[in-house]
């Protein structure tokens, strides 16, 4: 596992551009869809897109289905069957009381100010 | 170059210097350490020492003396350290939990780091509000501003500054004792008015990390003045009062040596070289050294032979 920071990515950028995000350390944000404390695999999505969860290393990962998660952790591999990249999460956090339109214009501007100072 | 009160007051001047700047991590990993003054940091055109962060903790290290947790706000990792007020204290926040932390720039083994003085549970929405006030406040960080220039301080005494009058004061009451530092840090008188003083200058409260480091740079202030002498080792960090007599003899003692072996004034580069190999002199900067020869000019004691060159009156 890195220690590196996570980088704020939407699932669809992940799933578009696999190879570019492979093994980076990425922050994803979405519904929780399904989750198997079993297997400890858990699905996220947003936008029409999906990644799968590996929670194996987080202790307490049981929020309800539909909550709105948010997860730092590493990009572990891709998925070209399902089209989906799988991500080893290694924090968690729910997001429900966030407004998530409010908060992708915050990333908006945040990447619009970034790339004019770059 | 150690910070004395003196310069806390001018650096006063410039409102970022007091302020925690609202900063992405990354930036606060990016900002270089002046060039000057220890512990302080160039950011743009401004001398800061505090920032504010506000992320998720990602990790958790406790250890005796205090926790440091390492906080992720997708811009760059730093950590952050609090220093336990009790042996007992329990930690502050868990994992993934949203913190704002406000706190002292620090570098600690080539990393950089906060050392937390303020610190808040948040929602997780404030995080993003945080961003947008940084790159916001980003603008106001970059505009231009000038420190004016210091006067003259050759002539400022020891005194104007109320701390180091008020800590000569203290050793002036004792001057046949040794003292260790630690225990001049003890006095409460001192102690009350090192807080009333520190408090003026920090726009917020202040810390035993403070107070020591005033206590420190005041005592090695009156050292390279000539007021107090190491007493015993270099690390004992004992001290005693030393007179204007003490000094004085101290150069005539030199130029004594060698007018006793040859019938030479003596250049005052090697006065002051000279002066600073005894140990209870090692402190004492040149200005002091140069002012005890002109003093000993004005006595007569001794005269000047030729354009920095002294011998001593016979």
């Amino acid at each position: 596992m890195s220690f590196r920071s996570g980088q704020i990515v939407w699932i669809s950028e992940i799933n578009n551009d696999p190879s570019a995000h492979l093994n980076t350390c990425v922050r994803v944000t979405g519904f929780l869809s399904s989750l198997d404390l079993d297997t400890k695999r858990a699905t996220l999505i947003h936008n029409g897109h999906s990644i799968i969860l590996d929670v194996s290393l987080v202790e307490s990962f049981q929020y309800p289905l539909q909550t709105l998660v948010q997860c730092i952790g590493d990009v572990a591999h891709y998925n070209e069957e399902l089209s989906m990249a799988t991500v080893l999460v290694k924090v968690s956090r729910d997001l429900n009381i966030v407004d998530l339109e409010l908060y992708e214009r915050a990333v908006q501007y945040r990447r619009s100010c970034e790339a004019s100072i770059l | 170059m150690e910070l004395t009160l003196k310069d806390i007051t001018y650096l006063n001047q410039d409102p970022l210097f007091n302020t925690p700047l609202k900063l992405l991590i990354r930036n606060v990993i990016d900002i270089s350490p002046h060039k000057e003054f220890k512990d302080l940091y160039q950011h743009y055109d401004h001398i800061v020492r505090y920032a504010e962060v506000c992320g998720v903790i990602v990790g958790i290290e406790q250890n005796y003396y205090g926790h440091t947790y390492t906080v992720d706000d997708s811009t760059g990792l730093l950590d952050c350290h609090y220093w336990k007020l009790m042996d007992s204290e329990p930690l502050a926040f868990n994992l993934s939990q949203t913190v704002r932390l406000r706190g002292k720039l620090s570098d600690y083994r080539e990393k950089r780091q906060l050392i937390i003085d303020d610190k808040e549970l948040v929602e997780n929405m404030e995080e993003s509000v945080h961003w947008v006030e940084a790159l916001h406040l980003d603008k106001y960080y970059r505009k231009s501003y000038m420190l004016p220039s210091l006067p003259e301080s050759s002539d400022i005494q020891s005194e104007e500054d109320p701390f180091e009058s008020a800590l000569l004061a203290y050793w002036r009451k004792h001057p046949d004792d040794v003292y260790s530092f630690a225990e001049v840090c003890q006095d409460p008188d001192l102690v009350e008015l090192a807080h009333k003083l520190l408090s003026e200058v920090s726009g917020w409260g202040v810390t035993e990390h403070d107070l020591v480091e005033l206590f420190s740079s005041t005592t090695k202030a009156l050292a390279r003045a000539g007021y107090l002498a190491p007493a015993g080792s270099s690390e004992s960090n004992l001290y005693r009062l030393m007179t204007p007599k003490e000094l004085e003899k101290g150069v005539l003692k030199i130029i004594n040596e060698i007018c006793e072996l040859m019938d030479l004034g003596i250049r005052k580069n090697y006065i002051i070289e000279r002066f600073r190999k005894y140990p209870a002199f090692c402190f004492v900067e040149d200005s002091t050294i140069i002012s005890i020869i002109k003093s000993l000019l004005e006595q007569s004691v001794l005269y000047e032979s030729d354009y920095n060159v002294y011998k001593i009156v016979v």
